[in-house]
């Protein structure tokens, strides 16, 4: 009898299944007409055909989260945000060894240009966001000028920060990183508690590096990169310490200078490209 | 039973098993771009464009914008709106016919509609993304706000004529702009205007809110003076040609004279001078009319409500970071100069028996006890403007051993003090706006 009834109910998934009309499967293919803006054919040249790279720089609301609010890019600006990028982010890469195979192998397909900030509805703003490896979202476009130091720090701290998360989604973070100051950690949504320096004796570059691991290591990667005092700021032990303070950030340097190590070995292991030489490209510019 | 019950769907699939008919011409991807089609070419037919008059929440004033949408995707924007340095009377962007819940309408660079919406933070509640709604009988093509999230603004695009780019007031609001920004004294917050009357024994002292097109009429004085009496009104306005429209006119009868103001006119800019701290400043001065009745609207730092801030309470507070130079806090500075500072303490104690005026700082000490560390004053009010001479001594209010820097703490008094003094505004009924025009600072206080 169950048998039967199998069969039976079998044969009503046969029948209810071979309904379905045929779907064609030589639709034809969607030919998009190649934009004449010369805006578009520069991307076209310059991001799309070398590296792969789509920017969005008109508004489409799907590329923000529904619960951010932004403002678009001014259209005259973007060729100049443009320019910036390829200046300060990609030419770099490019001057290094294993630099130009490890940017085009790891760049996100797509940069979503913002004019303002991302405002959060908590009262924050959100520098930059970098989304599965996919798509690096940059704002602030409407502010670009290339001869004010804190746009450009800004600008270069997010870009290399959200390229920095691409690549530990990638390879992960490195095998002891997450040991290294796991105390120093602020519970959710209170690191903008702590100031620069409270940041820096946990031992972090920031104090948005305490917010997680994996912030952690994208800011580190990005001081690394932008800040012309890293070493200085970070690194190097002071010796003439006489108030608490300063044996405080002692601490937090030594903290900071495991991560710096563990991090240069890591990026060149997994992807070839060191990091100080990439450094060394960008402090040149400045 | 349970074949029965089998061999029923078997045969009810069978009956079913038939040739789907859409109830469509068109595939569903036909009809969405059909759709879009006919709303570009509604948005782009009217050979003048559209006139949209523009409300984007309440409490602001309307703005009027014409708009030209080219086929392709290009949207000229031309409005009479300027604030400070920045206008918007005429941009090119490109905008998009889309499709998600329904047909939309994005502009997709910023524009005259996306410095709105990123106004307070980007909660301002303007709009540069709309869902269509409809077509009226009248030609009007209806869109709502996509992003509002409640009661979103309804927007109504009326086809435009050329007399219509007429309706846009950019001379005056560039006046406008340039008179509210007061070049003179552009480092005070508060907004206070003067305008009499020419040919009756009437003054109203207003503010101007230029962004949000609002302007408030806060007192009104039979001769100029403090006398008079407090009015709290306040009304959107839109700006057509040479004159600015009230939404809501002001009816109320001052003093004996019956006044119905919905719109003031106004006709040529012109300076005046005036001293300040040893300078000669240059100001500027409208000629305008209200209902024909010729007025003159003009800056002034008299505030008749500022007159009264002293009388109402006798201990005011300022934040350090309520301190602000030149239009920027130097909060940082101070907490610097006067270690341990929080705020800046203003006593007004006007008893006959016992006054007591005195202005410091609120200073926590290293071993966490509070000092105040004050000097007295001799004050003279003279309207709105406060000046004061110090005593020579520092008086100390709850810890009297607090260390502090005295010649620290003096650059701020006498910052405070410096030149004629401060002038007294009324920003709101807790908060107080103390600006010394010699030295461009303004404090900001609090009453406790």
């Amino acid at each position: 009898m169950k048998i039967l009834n199998a069969l039976l109910f079998a044969l009503v998934f046969l029948i209810s299944g071979s309904c379905y009309q045929e779907d064609p499967v030589d639709k034809e293919i969607i030919q998009v007409e190649l934009s004449d803006d010369p805006l578009d054919q520069f991307i076209q040249t310059e991001f799309l055909d070398k590296y792969g790279i789509a920017v969005r720089y008109r508004f489409v609301d799907r590329y923000v989260d529904p619960a951010n609010r932004v403002a678009p890019p001014r259209r005259e600006l973007v060729r100049e945000a443009l320019d910036f990028l390829l200046e300060f982010w990609i030419e770099p890469y490019l001057q290094v060894e294993n630099g130009e195979e490890f940017f085009k192998a790891h760049v996100p397909g797509e940069i979503v240009l913002i004019g303002s900030f991302i405002f959060n509805d908590d009262g924050t703003v959100t520098l930059g966001l970098a989304e599965s490896g996919a798509r690096i979202t940059l704002t602030e476009v409407n502010n670009v000028d290339d001869t004010d130091p804190v746009w450009v720090i800004r600008q270069l701290r997010t870009i290399y920060h959200e390229f920095a998360h691409i690549v530990h989604q990638r390879y992960n973070l490195p095998a002891n990183f997450q040991q290294i100051s796991p105390r120093g950690y602020t519970s959710p949504g209170s690191w903008f508690t702590l100031t620069d320096e409270e940041a820096l004796q946990r031992g972090y570059v920031s104090p948005y590096a305490t917010s997680s691991f994996n912030e952690d290591y994208a800011e580190t990667v990005a001081h690394i990169l932008f800040d012309d005092d890293f070493f200085e700021t970070f690194i190097d032990q002071a010796d003439d310490c006489t108030d608490q303070a300063c044996i405080e950030r002692n601490e937090g340097r030594a903290l900071i200078r495991q991560k710096f190590n563990t991090v240069i070995d890591h990026h060149t292991q997994n992807t070839g490209v060191d990091l100080l030489e990439v450094r060394a490209r960008i402090q040149e510019k400045f | 039973m349970k074949q029965l019950f089998i061999l029923t769907v078997l045969v009810g699939s069978l009956l079913a098993c038939r040739e789907h008919e859409s109830i469509f011409e068109k595939s569903a991807d036909e009809r969405v771009a059909e759709a879009i089609s006919t709303l570009e070419s509604q948005l782009t037919a009217p050979p003048n464009g559209w006139v949209l008059r523009y409300q984007p929440v309440q409490e602001s004033g309307t703005y009027v914008v014409l708009l030209d949408f080219e086929e392709g995707d290009d949207l000229r924007i031309r409005t009479d709106f300027q604030f400070g340095e920045e206008n918007f009377f005429d941009q090119t962007i490109t905008y998009r016919v889309d499709n998600s819940l329904g047909l939309e309408l994005i502009f997709e660079n910023y524009s005259f509609f996306s410095f709105l919406y990123e106004q307070n933070n980007a909660s301002f509640l303007a709009e540069y993304e709309f869902d269509y709604v409809n077509e009226t009988p009248d030609g009007d093509l209806v869109f709502r706000s996509k992003t509002d999230p409640s009661s979103p603004t309804t927007l109504v695009f009326q086809p435009a004529s050329a007399e219509d780019v007429n309706l846009l007031g950019r001379e005056l609001s560039s006046d406008l702009s340039t008179f509210l920004n007061r070049e003179a004294i552009p480092t005070l917050f508060s907004s206070i205007y003067r305008l009499d009357y020419q040919n009756q024994d009437l003054t109203f002292y207003l503010s101007f809110n230029e962004f949000l097109r609002t302007v408030s009429f806060n007192f009104v004085s039979p001769d100029g003076t403090g006398n008079g009496r407090e009015i709290d009104f306040t009304s959107p306005y839109i700006i057509r040609e040479n004159e600015i429209i009230l939404e809501e006119p002001l009816t109320e009868n001052y003093f004996g004279q019956q006044l119905d103001i919905s719109a003031i006119q106004f006709g040529s800019i012109s300076n005046f001078t005036y001293n300040l701290c040893d300078t000669v400043l240059t100001a500027n001065r409208f000629s305008t009319s209200i209902d024909s009745a010729p007025t003159i609207l003009e800056n002034t730092l008299f505030d008749p409500l500022g007159a009264n801030v002293l009388e109402q309470v006798d201990f005011y507070f300022c934040l350090n970071d309520n301190i602000f130079q030149n239009g920027r806090s130097i909060g940082d500075q101070v907490n610097t100069d006067v270690e341990g500072s929080l705020a800046m303490l203003l006593y007004y104690e006007e008893s006959v028996n016992d006054p007591f005026y005195a202005l410091g700082f609120f200073i926590v000490n290293e071993n966490g006890t509070v000092t105040r560390a004050l000097r007295e004053f001799t004050p003279t009010l003279d309207g709105n403007q406060l000046q004061l001479a110090y005593d020579s001594t520092f008086t100390l209010l709850q810890d009297t051993t607090g260390v502090f820097n005295e010649a620290n703490i003096d650059k701020y008094l006498n910052m405070f003090a410096e030149g004629e003094g401060v002038y007294l505004y009324k920003v709101d009924d807790e908060t107080y706006e103390m600006y010394n025009s010699c030295n461009e600072t303004s404090f900001v206080f609090f009453h406790n």
